[in-house]
C-alpha cells in the first residue's frame, strides 16, 4: 500500500511537473513578447530622510504595501523602496513621497522645506504616517511644525468621510492603521486635490512583514480585519496620488452611492 | 373741385342785442324830437329838408355805432376720395391653374370691363391709385394700361395699413379698393391669427375696404418648401435637425424625393408620399464633423406645369462650431504619466474630459468583494458605438485592448470604430506609449495601425529604456505642436532644456504621410513624436510614458511646468483642428448681401510663430457655390499687419465660395475659405396661396365687400357714401364806417343844417 502510495505521488509529481514545463516552454512561444517601460517608469516609494528622530521606524512597511499594490491592483510599482532627503536633486522623480516617525525631529533645513513646498505646489504628494500615535507629542508635534512652516496660512484639516482617498479603489468609511489613534485622516488641499495626507494610526505599522513572512506587529484593537483594511487604505492612498479625483467624475458616482447604501 | 365767392354783410361795433335796440330806440327818439322842434318850419319844403337832414345825421350815427363790414368768402366744394390699392408683390405673376393668365392680368382685365364704373367714380370722387407690397407707391391710372412692375419680395398687409393711414389722416377716404392675392409673407407665431389682426387695423381706418381677390381657380400648381425651422449654428458631433414645410398646390397622388445636400454631396435624401394633403413636415438630420461655414440645400424636384420653380429649392448657411473639447482618454494603468496629462486637461476649461482608467486587471487578486470596492465596468460598446462620435478626441494612454477583446465585446470591432471615427468623422486619436502600448499593446495589423503615423510589427519592436533627450525633427521646429516658444532660436533651446525622458517604444518605421516632430535618440532614431492627417481626422502617436518628466522634473530643476502644459495645449489644439491654428483666415463682413452691395474681404496670413506675416502673396478666387464658375479672381500680398483686404460687387443672386492660398517661395502656407450669399430678400414664392381669408376679413369688419376676380358690372354690387365737402380758401372784409368820407358826410350835413337855420332865422 506504501509502496503503490509513493509510486502514485512520485507519478502524480512528474506528471505535473512535466505538465508546467510543457506549458511553460509552449508560453514562451505562443505569447507575446512582453517588455517593461523600466523601473523608472514604475510607482516608485520613495521615503523622506531627515536628520534626527526616526524616519524609518517601520523598514520593511512600504515594501510589503508595494507587494500587495502589485497583486491587487493594475499599477506597475518597483518591490524596492528608496529614499532620500528633501533636498536631495533627485526629489522630483519621485512624485509620491513618504515621511513617518515615532519620535520628535529638529526643523528641516530651509532648503528642504522650499524644495517640499515646490514638489506639493506642482503635482507632488506627501503622506505622512506617524507611528507612535500621540497627539501633540513626539512626532506629531515635531511634524505640525514642519506643516505649519510649508503652509503657514492652510491649516491640517481633518478629511471627510466621502474624500475621494476613501473611495479610490476600495470603499471605505473611516481611516485604519496599526492602531486606531484617529478614525480620520488629516490632510493639506490645494485647489481640488490634497497633497498632504497625515495619519496618525501607524499605517506602516500594519503592513510591516518580516523576510521570513511574519506579521511585525499585532494590529490592535481590530486584528486581522484592521490589518486588511489598512492594506486598503494604502492602496487607496496612492492611487489617489496616481489618479488624483478620477473617482469623483460623474460616471462613477452612481455605481458607488449604490454599493455605499 | 369747384370755386365760387360768397358774400356777408355782418355788424360788429355792439354785439350785445339788447344794446342795439336801445340805441335803435333812442335814434327813434332823437329823431320824433327833431321833428317836434322844426315841426313849426315854414315853407313845408325846407321842414323837411331839415327833418332829412337830422335823419341822414341818425343814420351815420348809427353806421358808426354798429361798424357794419361786408366778407367776402373764396369756397371750394372737395370731392371725396377713394383709393385704389394694387398689389404689385412677385406673387401677382403666377399664373393659375390652367387658366393661363396671372394674377395681375385678372386685375387689369378688371380696369378694362368697369371701364364706365371708373369713369363715374372719377367723376365723383377723388381717385388715388397706390402699388403695394411692403411700401407703397403713387401711380397714375395709366400706368395701370402701361403695365405695372411687379416686383415686390414681401408683402406686408400690415405695414401697409399703417402707411395708408399714415398718409390719409384727416382726409375724406370713403372707400379703399384692394386688388391683392392676400399673399401676406410676414410670419406671426402660429398663435397669432393673421386675418383678425389686419382686419383690426383696417378697422382702425374706419373706411370700408373693398377687396379683390383671384378666384379659386387661380390658385398656382406648385410644391413649395414654405419653411425651414433650423439652428443657423451648432456644435461639432451634435445633431443637427431642420423641420422642413412643404406646401403643396394643385398636386395629389405623388411620391417627391426631398434631398439635403452640403454643397454639391447630398448627405440625406427622403420621398415623400403625397396624397391629398396640402401641407407636410419633414425633418432632416445629420451630425457635422467639421468645423466652419457650410452651404446646406434642401431640393424637390419641378413638377409638370409648375408655377414656381424657385421655390423647390432653398439654400442656407450653417456654421459648426465647437463647444467644449470632449475627450475620451482611457489609461491601462495608472501612471505618473496619465496623472500629469489627467492635471493639465481637467485644469482646461474648455476641455470635458471623460476618463476611464483600468485599475485592476483580470489577473490582479483585490482581496475584496466587488461591492467592497469602487470599480466600475468599463462601458465599451456605450463608449465605443454610440458615444464615439460624440468626442473630438480619443486617448489611448498605455492601454491594452485585448483582455477586452471578448467574445461578447470584440473589442477588435471597436477599433474599427475608432478607425472610422478618424477617417470619416474627422474625430482625432492620441496613442500614448508604455509597456502594453502599440505593439506591446496588440495593436499590430488592427484598424488602428492603419491610421497611427507609424508602423507597427510585433515581433520587431521593443522598449529601449535610455534615459534620453528627445530630439526634435526639422519638422518639429516647424511644427504648431513642438512649437513651445515663438522665437525659433528659443524654442531650439527650450527642448533641450526639457529632462531627458524615460525611454520609448521602438517602432523604426514611420508611415510615408506621417510627420516627425521628435525622435528618440536612440539606434535608428525612432519616432518618439509623429502626426498624421488621416481622412477627415488626424492622429499622433507619443511613443513614450514619461513625458511628465518635462512637468514636474523642470520645476525641480528650477524651471517651470509651462512647457509641458504649452506642449499638450498645443497637441490638443492640433488635433481637433483648432481653427486658431491655421495660419490663413478669410474673412468676410457678413453673410448675406443684396445684388451690387460691396462685399468686404479680409485676409490675414500668420508666420509659423503666428505672427502676422507680410509680403505674402495670396492667391483669391471667388467662385459659384453651385456652378463653380469664378466671379473674381485677384492676386494680392500682405501689408506689414499680415492682411490683404478688397472689395468686390456682383450682381447675379447666389452663393460664393471665397478661397484664399497664401505662398511664399512656391511653399503654400496655408488655404482658408468662407462662404456668402449674394440675394434678393424674396418671400414671395415660400407660400404663393391665395389668401381670400385675409382679404375677406379686411372687408368685412371695416364694412365693405370681398369680391372674386374677375368681376364685371361691379356698379351693381358696389355704392359708396359721398357726402359733399365744401372748403373756405380764401375771405376778405370790407370795413363800411372807419372811413373819411363818412366823418365828412356827417359834417357836411350839419353843416348845411346849421346854414339853412341860419338862413332861415332859426335857433
Amino acid at each position: 500500500m506504501n509502496t503503490y502510495k509513493s509510486h502514485y505521488l512520485i507519478f502524480t509529481a512528474v506528471f505535473f511537473g512535466a505538465l508546467f514545463a510543457f506549458t511553460g516552454i509552449l508560453s514562451l512561444f505562443l505569447s507575446t513578447p512582453v517588455f517593461a517601460m523600466g523601473e523608472v517608469s514604475k510607482f516608485t516609494f520613495a521615503q523622506v530622510e531627515y536628520h534626527g528622530g526616526n524616519w524609518n521606524p517601520r523598514p520593511n512597511g512600504g515594501k510589503r504595501l508595494m507587494w500587495e499594490l502589485i497583486k491587487r491592483t493594475s499599477v506597475e510599482a518597483r518591490i524596492e523602496t528608496v529614499s532620500l532627503r528633501l533636498d536631495d536633486s533627485n526629489l522630483f522623480e519621485y512624485p509620491f513621497l513618504y515621511l513617518s516617525g515615532d519620535q520628535e525631529f529638529p526643523p528641516l533645513s530651509e532648503k528642504e522645506i522650499s524644495n517640499l513646498k515646490l514638489h506639493l505646489e506642482f503635482g507632488g504628494t506627501l503622506f505622512i504616517d506617524d507611528c507612535i500615535g500621540k497627539n501633540d507629542f513626539g512626532f506629531d508635534k515635531s511634524i505640525r511644525r514642519e506643516i505649519k512652516r510649508l503652509f503657514p496660512n492652510k491649516p491640517l484639516e481633518k478629511l471627510p468621510s466621502d474624500h475621494t482617498v476613501f473611495k479610490s479603489f476600495y470603499l471605505l468609511n473611516q481611516a485604519y492603521g496599526r492602531i486606531m489613534e484617529k478614525s480620520f485622516l488629516e490632510g493639506i488641499t490645494i485647489g481640488n486635490r490634497t497633497v498632504i495626507m497625515y495619519s496618525q494610526n501607524d499605517l506602516a505599522g500594519a503592513w510591516a512583514k518580516d523576510p521570513l513572512g511574519n506579521w511585525e506587529y499585532e494590529v490592535i484593537p481590530g486584528g486581522e480585519t484592521q490589518r486588511s483594511m489598512a492594506f486598503r487604505l494604502g492602496v487607496n492612498i496612492i492611487m489617489y496620488a496616481l489618479t488624483g479625483n478620477y473617482k469623483q467624475d460623474q460616471v462613477h458616482l452612481p455605481f458607488i452611492l449604490r454599493r455605499q447604501m | 373741385m369747384e370755386n365760387f365767392t360768397q358774400w356777408n354783410l355782418s355788424f360788429v361795433g355792439i354785439e350785445n342785442t339788447g344794446l342795439r335796440v336801445l340805441i335803435l330806440i333812442l335814434a327813434g327818439v332823437a329823431l320824433y324830437f327833431s321833428w317836434a322842434s322844426i315841426r313849426t318850419v315854414y315853407p313845408i319844403t325846407k321842414r323837411w329838408l331839415l327833418l332829412t337832414l337830422r335823419l341822414l345825421v341818425i343814420a351815420l350815427i348809427l353806421i358808426l355805432l354798429f361798424q357794419p363790414q361786408i366778407e367776402q368768402k373764396e369756397v371750394v366744394r372737395l370731392k371725396n376720395k377713394v383709393v385704389c390699392l394694387l398689389d404689385n408683390s412677385k406673387s401677382m405673376t403666377l399664373k393659375g391653374g390652367d387658366t393661363g393668365i396671372t394674377r395681375f392680368q385678372l386685375v387689369e382685365n378688371f380696369f378694362k370691363d368697369n371701364a364706365s364704373f371708373l369713369r363715374e367714380l372719377h367723376d365723383n370722387f377723388d381717385v388715388d391709385y397706390l402699388t403695394f407690397s411692403d411700401s407703397i407707391k403713387e401711380i397714375s391710372p395709366h400706368d395701370i394700361e402701361k403695365g405695372i412692375a411687379l416686383d415686390g419680395t414681401n408683402t406686408d398687409i400690415a405695414q401697409i395699413l399703417k402707411l395708408v393711414k399714415k398718409r390719409y389722416e384727416g382726409k375724406s377716404v370713403k372707400g379703399y379698393l384692394v386688388f391683392s392675392d392676400g399673399a401676406d409673407t410676414v410670419e406671426l407665431p402660429s398663435m397669432v391669427n393673421k386675418p383678425d389682426i389686419l382686419g383690426n387695423l383696417a378697422k382702425d381706418l374706419s373706411t370700408p375696404f373693398f377687396t379683390f381677390s383671384p378666384a379659386g381657380n387661380m390658385e398656382a400648381k406648385d410644391i413649395a418648401i414654405s419653411n425651414i425651422s433650423y439652428d443657423s449654428f451648432t456644435f461639432i458631433r451634435s445633431l443637427w435637425k431642420a423641420d422642413v414645410v412643404i406646401r403643396i398646390f394643385g398636386y395629389k397622388d405623388l411620391k417627391l424625393p426631398i434631398t439635403l445636400k452640403q454643397g454639391n454631396d447630398i448627405i440625406s435624401s427622403k420621398v415623400l408620399e403625397v396624397k391629398n394633403e396640402n401641407e407636410l413636415h419633414v425633418e432632416f438630420s445629420f451630425t457635422p464633423y467639421k468645423t466652419g461655414t457650410f452651404l446646406y440645400t434642401i431640393a424637390l424636384p419641378v413638377q409638370p406645369h409648375e408655377a414656381i420653380t424657385e421655390n423647390n429649392q432653398v439654400s442656407f448657411l450653417v456654421k459648426i462650431v465647437r463647444d467644449k473639447i470632449r475627450v475620451m482618454h482611457v489609461c491601462g494603468r495608472p501612471s505618473w504619466d496619465e496623472r500629469f496629462l489627467r492635471r493639465v486637461l481637467k485644469s482646461d476649461p474648455n476641455v470635458d474630459l471623460i476618463s476611464f482608467f483600468i485599475l485592476r486587471t483580470p489577473t490582479d487578486l483585490s482581496e475584496a468583494r466587488n461591492e467592497e470596492l469602487s470599480l466600475i465596468p468599463f462601458p465599451v460598446d456605450e463608449l465605443f458605438t454610440q458615444a464615439l462620435s460624440s468626442f473630438d478626441l480619443v486617448i489611448f494612454q498605455n492601454f491594452d485592448y485585448r483582455p477586452y477583446d471578448t467574445s461578447f465585446f470584440r473589442f477588435s470591432h471597436y477599433l474599427n470604430n475608432l478607425q472610422k471615427f478618424v477617417i470619416d468623422q474627422g474625430g482625432s486619436f492620441l496613442m500614448i506609449g508604455g509597456d502594453i502600448s502599440f505593439s506591446q499593446g496588440g495593436y499590430d495589423g488592427t484598424a488602428i495601425e492603419e491610421i497611427l503615423p507609424i508602423k507597427l510589427n510585433a515581433e520587431k519592436d521593443t522598449i529601449d529604456t535610455s534615459r534620453l533627450k528627445a530630439a526634435l525633427t526639422d519638422d518639429g521646429l516647424k511644427h504648431p505642436i513642438t512649437m513651445l516658444d515663438e522665437n525659433t532660436d528659443r524654442n531650439i533651446a527650450v527642448w533641450k532644456d526639457l529632462p531627458e525622458l524615460d525611454g520609448c517604444n521602438v517602432a523604426t518605421q514611420l508611415k510615408a504621410t506621417a510627420i516627425p516632430l521628435a525622435t528618440y535618440p536612440v539606434n535608428g532614431d525612432p519616432p518618439l513624436i509623429s502626426v498624421q492627417d488621416v481622412g477627415l481626422g488626424r492622429c499622433m502617436a507619443i511613443t513614450t510614458d514619461s513625458l511628465w518628466r518635462w512637468g514636474f522634473l523642470s520645476v525641480g530643476k528650477g524651471g517651470s511646468n509651462r512647457h509641458y502644459i504649452k506642449f499638450w495645449q498645443n497637441t490638443i489644439k492640433w488635433l481637433i483642428k483648432d481653427p486658431t491654428l491655421n495660419p490663413v483666415r478669410l474673412t468676410v463682413n457678413k453673410e448675406t448681401f443684396l445684388p451690387n452691395e460691396e462685399v468686404q474681404i479680409k485676409i490675414e496670413v500668420l508666420g509659423r510663430n503666428y505672427q502676422p506675416l507680410a509680403d505674402v502673396p495670396l492667391d483669391i478666387d471667388i467662385a459659384n457655390e453651385f456652378s463653380g464658375k469664378s466671379i473674381h479672381s485677384a492676386h494680392g500680398i500682405t501689408g506689414y499687419d499680415g492682411q490683404y483686404k478688397f472689395t468686390m460687387k456682383h450682381d447675379r443672386e447666389g452663393y460664393y465660395i471665397a478661397k484664399a492660398t497664401a505662398k511664399k517661395e512656391n511653399d503654400e502656407i496655408g488655404q482658408d475659405y468662407t462662404v456668402f450669399k449674394i440675394a434678393l430678400e424674396n418671400n414671395e414664392f415660400k407660400d404663393p396661396s391665395i389668401r381670400r381669408d385675409i382679404l375677406a376679413r379686411l372687408a368685412e369688419i371695416s364694412g365693405g365687400k370681398h369680391f372674386d376676380l374677375p368681376v364685371k358690372n361691379i356698379e351693381d354690387a358696389f355704392s359708396l357714401e359721398n357726402p359733399s365737402i365744401i372748403k373756405l380758401v380764401g375771405k376778405r372784409q370790407i370795413s363800411l364806417w372807419d372811413n373819411w368820407y363818412i366823418f365828412m358826410i356827417i359834417l357836411a350835413i350839419v353843416s348845411t343844417e346849421w346854414w339853412i337855420r341860419k338862413r332861415s332865422g332859426l335857433s
